[in-house]
């Protein structure tokens, strides 16, 4: 049985395609269909119901000092209201789950985990919190998240009366339409906006309102598959594709969410190691064709040696052609094939994110 | 509630196939309660014109923006001609899928295999 979120009615209701993702029913587009959802975050503002993620809240006095040990950037280091993307990584350097880590207090942090990691997250939590020093609250079934994406976000937030203006990785307590949330300004679109954490209670209420006060700006809820493939234009991982527990952060691209200073943490010595000598690295791939390159097609070297595979690929919708990501062997050069159906097909290889504003088709 | 029009006939890997003017020649598509289900297509990969193929082989790929789909060879026969404009725009196969974009012509080498296709009311009860 899936688990429903407290807007899977509306939905429902509003013909949405829906499908079991890590447990929950979800929808993944709208009538309107993907291409056009994926238009319009990029131009006006889509509304997301990402409620699946796992949101929980980590409270106590060593809270930093003990989540310090399973993630990879130092939590010390963020500022009070302001969140910071890391990863937790197993004892082979590998990543557990990625995760986004938002300060609200001196000793409290809330984590948004991905749906399908939430229990062997917390699993990891509670082993380095062996003392039971932390208070740990999972609130997935309490809070629904609203992630509200777009160039026009911003506008929007102010017509609901938000008077400040907030960058990126800000984190705020904030009353919204009358209902007390917490906005994140974070999201995995590229796209200006924020995520809402909103109790279940009044998300429907505000989810409404959201589209209402939105109309001006052609607001449109949007569905997973849309968010993955925003995602994917900007490059951005996605865990149990791009990034599993047998791909280091190194080896993903990801050195940037990782603090080499920090003085230790699990996975660490294996990072430092392939800081220094990496057995797989990165690849962004794009082409001027349509056909995709998907995940687990492999990937061909300059000598047509099978050197690695595509961990996510799709037809890019901004852009017009097809972009793909993937793991190679360190030593493999370019340019690479990619095995379609029997073909090798070329690809130039491209940093990210794939897609930049000025590029746009 | 997908569309499925009286006058085709239909296989159960959801295609539409039509007679044309010209003797043992077939036109043939995909059907709205498949275009439905793939999603906004980005691309089709189509056997090129003079290709023999058999019933059920696989004989092309549809692709949409999370997945890839087979295309299944409704009949044998030879291919006579294909909707180009529809590989370089596929977009119509959404919105049209029984007019705008219909794929390949095919000649037939036995029009008896005709008779293993599906009406419009048998195909009624695969779509759902």
């Amino acid at each position: 049985m899936l688990k429903q979120t407290a807007l899977t009615s509306w939905h429902l209701e509003n013909n949405a395609k829906m499908l079991g993702f890590a447990g929950y029913n979800m929808p993944i587009q709208y009538s309107g269909g993907v291409i056009k959802e994926h238009e319009t975050v990029r131009k006006n503002i889509g509304l997301f119901d990402v409620s699946h993620m796992g949101l929980v809240r980590v409270e106590g006095e060593n809270s930093a000092q003990l989540l310090n040990k399973i993630v990879t950037k130092d939590i010390k280091k963020i500022p009070l209201n302001r969140a910071a993307y890391t990863m937790m990584c197993n004892a082979e350097g590998g990543i557990i789950d990625d995760l986004i880590v938002y300060r609200s207090g001196d000793t409290e942090f809330y984590l948004v985990l991905n749906a399908g990691n939430k229990d062997s997250d917390l699993t990891h939590i509670l082993a380095a919190d062996e003392n039971h020093q932390l208070r740990i609250s999972t609130l997935f079934d309490e809070v629904c998240i609203l992630a509200l994406q777009g160039p026009k976000a911003p506008q929007l937030l102010r017509d609901l009366g938000l008077k400040t203006e907030h960058k990126a990785f800000d984190f705020i307590s904030q009353e919204l339409a009358g209902v007390p949330t917490q906005i994140a300004f974070t999201g995995y679109t590229g796209e200006a906006g924020c995520e809402i954490f909103v109790g279940k209670q009044y998300a429907l209420g505000l989810w409404k309102t959201l589209l209402e006060v939105g109309a001006p700006y052609d607001i449109q809820a949007c569905g997973l598959a849309a968010r993955d493939s925003l995602r994917l234009e900007m490059g951005y991982s996605l865990h149990g594709q791009d990034i599993t527990p047998k791909i280091s952060p190194v080896e993903a691209g990801l050195k940037w969410a990782v603090d080499f200073k920090k003085e230790n943490f699990l996975g660490k010595s294996i990072l430092d190691e392939h800081k220094v000598n990496p057995p797989r690295k990165w690849v962004g791939l794009k082409n001027n064709s349509k056909q995709a390159p998907r995940t687990g097609m492999a990937i061909f070297d300059n000598a047509d040696k099978a050197v690695g595979e595509i961990t996510s690929g799709t037809f890019a919708p901004s852009l017009g052609h097809a972009i793909g990501m993937g793991l190679v062997a360190a030593n493999a050069e370019g340019p690479f094939t990619v095995e379609i159906r029997n073909k090798k097909v070329p690809f130039e290889t491209t940093k990210r994110p794939f897609y930049k504003k000025e590029e746009s088709k | 509630m997908s569309e499925i029009r009286s006058e085709l006939l239909y296989t159960k890997e959801h295609e539409w196939i039509q007679k044309t003017d010209a003797a043992k020649v077939v036109r043939m598509g995909i059907t709205d309660f498949a275009q439905s289900a793939l999603g906004d297509v980005t691309y089709i990969e189509l056997p090129e014109v003079g290709t023999e193929i058999t019933q059920n082989e696989v004989i092309g790929n549809i692709e949409s923006v999370k997945s890839v789909s087979d295309l299944f060879a409704p009949l044998s026969g030879k291919v006579t001609a294909r909707n180009e404009a529809i590989l370089d725009d596929p977009a119509p196969l959404n919105s049209s899928p029984y007019d705008d974009a219909w794929l390949l012509e095919i000649e037939l080498s036995n029009e008896s295999d005709m008779e293993s296709l599906l009406g419009p009311e048998a195909y009624e009860s695969v779509a759902q």
